[in-house]
């Protein structure tokens, strides 16, 4: 029997249709997520990678209880499966991807401890009203560390796993005890090249002492400076007392001589917000601007700026430092607008974590908590803390986050001992009462410092917590601002990769 | 949902059919900074959760509204909460499992406890 060849379907080389490519199998599976209201219109829906979606309000419910239709609502659909809400098998087939991702969010972990700061002094020539550590005072043998602690710190900081230290000089006035300074980064120096180890350098000063000696030091040993700028002459100089009135005028001498010397980019400036602060959050912006600087840290106010455990007044002075951040924020992106780059650094921290697959090492705002996971601070006098509010809060007399003392405990001790276990639990927003159902989790962090310091409590509550309200009510800002202008969306990616 | 509103107090009778106590409680946590709340175990098919002692300037209706809209956006959380427990265990497991970059591939078929295909993970 002859077999007649049945004529070839001639295959089109058109693209298909969507329809085309979706499984046969149209119910779907929900993927862990979480869901707040952004407005009195908009919610959001957020996972565990940190991927997000903005959606009239009802989305949330309808996703949940399977009602999106993969036709008629296709680009909700796509979306809500591309960015690993929902899935079309029980168990997504991107499920590694997945988890490299997840893995990614979390990889500041990997390294454990990298900023190791040094109470070099605790002696200071500036008497600011904010300020819980510092004396006025010439005796060295008391308040500066000695060198067998520096050597101690050195050598435990050897010990951390991670390949790459930051070696951070605090004070008091760090420059004051200059000698001590250079000891600690000539030992550093050589015993990074035994252990192999990359330093980076951080003196915080008010540069109020600085010489041409110190300048020359600095470039040599590629140390890089943190100074404080308060704002204009009004603000900065009442916020940081000194005889003679003269801070503000120290700060920008100092701060000229050091980019003549090192350079632009090896200087940056902290404000400190104080009360006065609130009330010229404009003002604050642009001085900053004035002096060249194309970038302002409007830091939350410290819980040492707080009515400690005092919830009323806490949650009223949060309230008025969001009026300013968000006031002083428009400036910023006012000034962007107008062709300049000009960026705010808090907002930067939590929009790198909105837009990029990356983690941000920030010690306020990661989980675990950045205590030392992160940092470890050195006192002057041995005593080992957890984070630098916790050596803040033992000038209070309470001892609460003290690990431990160079002279008797060891590296084990110190960083994986009972005292630093016991903050762990208190450490994880995805275990803490309020944030683990907190859509905005992967942008936020846990503090159990701030928490014991504000609330009495290492866990913190969230309904009155300081730390929640004013985070929750930032990164909710970001989003409706992202949401109301896609010019202001485009500033934000030019600062996340700037 | 049953409700009864008293000059300095409110009465919600949410059904134990729908509202689970882990619901409930995770939904008044955020109302516990504002307001005296108590849950009460009130009979076979109810809670009573009672809001006591509101200062006299309270907006009722508004805080009914909010109660009612919580309490839904809680028990939606919990269906995700219960339908994904196991892949977000998975995906936190998978994250941080040990990975060698140097051990070889195997290159026999292995059943992998977890349902995975081992020859699948990229390293
Ligand atoms: S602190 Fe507040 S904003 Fe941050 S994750 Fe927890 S509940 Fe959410």
């Amino acid at each position: 029997m002859i077999k007649i060849a049945e004529t070839p379907v001639k295959k089109s080389r058109k693209f298909l249709g969507a329809a085309y490519f979706r499984s046969e199998n149209t119910g779907y599976h929900l993927l862990p997520f979480r869901f707040m209201r952004l407005s009195e219109e908009k919610e959001i829906l957020v996972n565990d990678l940190g991927e997000y979606l903005i959606c009239p309000k009802g989305t949330a419910a309808q996703v949940i209880r399977k009602e999106v239709d993969p036709i008629t609502q296709e680009t909700l659909y796509a979306d809500l499966l591309s960015g690993f809400f929902i899935s079309e098998t029980p168990i997504p087939p991107l499920l590694e991807v997945m988890a490299t991702r997840y893995r990614t969010k979390k990889s500041f972990l990997d390294h454990f401890t990298s900023l190791h700061i040094f109470v070099i002094t605790l002696r200071c020539e500036h008497t600011c009203h904010y300020c819980q550590v510092s004396r006025v005072s010439e005796d060295k043998n008391a308040f500066d560390m000695s060198r067998q602690h520096i050597d101690k710190g050195i050598a435990l900081m050897m010990q951390s796993p991670n390949p790459h230290l930051t070696m951070e000089f605090q004070g008091g006035e760090a420059l004051l005890a200059f000698d001590n300074i250079v000891y600690a980064v000539e030992q550093t120096k050589q015993q990074a090249l035994l252990h192999e180890k990359r330093i980076t350098y951080v003196i915080c000063t008010n540069l109020a002492p600085v010489t041409e000696t110190m300048l020359a030091y600095r470039k040599d040993n590629d140390i890089l400076i943190s100074t404080s700028l308060d704002g204009p002459e009004y603000v900065h100089n009442p916020n940081r007392h000194k005889k003679g009135k003269d801070s503000y005028q120290l700060a920008l001498k100092g701060i000229q001589q050091c980019r003549e010397t090192l350079g632009n980019d090896q200087v940056s400036a902290l404000l400190t917000t104080s009360n006065l602060s609130l009330s010229y959050p404009l003002e604050i912006v642009d001085e900053y601007f004035q002096q060249g600087f194309s970038s302002i840290f409007l830091r939350p106010i410290s819980p040492f700026g707080f009515a400690v455990r005092n919830e009323k007044k806490n949650k009223y002075d949060t309230g008025r430092f969001l009026e300013f951040y968000k006031t002083a924020l428009d400036r910023i992106i006012q000034y962007n607008l107008d062709g300049h780059f000009y960026r705010e650094d808090y907002a930067t921290i939590i929009l790198k974590k909105i837009l990029t697959p990356f983690p941000v090492g920030y010690v306020d705002l990661q989980s675990p908590a950045g205590i030392i996971n992160n940092v470890i601070v050195f006192n002057y006098d041995g005593k080992v803390y957890a984070s630098d509010e916790a050596r803040m809060l033992a000038e209070m007399k309470d001892d609460t986050f003290l690990l431990g003392h160079l002279d008797e405990h060891g590296y084990n001790e110190i960083f994986y001992g009972q005292k630093a276990l016991s903050f762990t639990a208190a450490s994880i927003y995805e275990s803490l009462p309020g944030c683990s159902e907190c859509a905005f989790q992967p942008y936020c962090g846990a503090d159990p410092v701030f928490n014991h310091a504000t609330q009495g409590d290492i866990y913190g509550y969230r309904p009155t917590s300081a730390f929640c309200q004013k985070n929750m009510e930032i990164i909710r800002h970001l989003f409706l601002l992202m949401e109301s202008d896609k010019r202001i969306e485009k500033i934000f990616h030019s600062w996340v990769n700037s | 949902m049953e409700i009864k509103t008293y000059p300095t107090s409110i009465d919600f009778y949410p059904q134990k059919s729908i509202y689970t106590q882990e619901v409930l409680f995770k939904c008044l946590y955020w109302y516990g900074g504002d307001y005296e709340v108590e849950v009460i175990d009130h009979d076979a098919s109810c809670y009573c959760i009672r809001f006591q002692n509101l200062p006299s300037d309270t907006d009722q209706p508004t805080l009914i509204s909010n109660l009612k809209r919580d309490l839904h956006d809680y028990k939606l959380r919990d269906i995700v909460q219960q339908e994904t427990q196991n892949i977000r265990d998975l995906l936190v497991a998978k994250a941080f499992a040990f990975e060698d970059p140097d051990e070889i591939i195997p290159d026999t078929e292995i059943s992998d406890p977890v349902g995975f295909d081992p020859l699948s993970v990229s390293l």
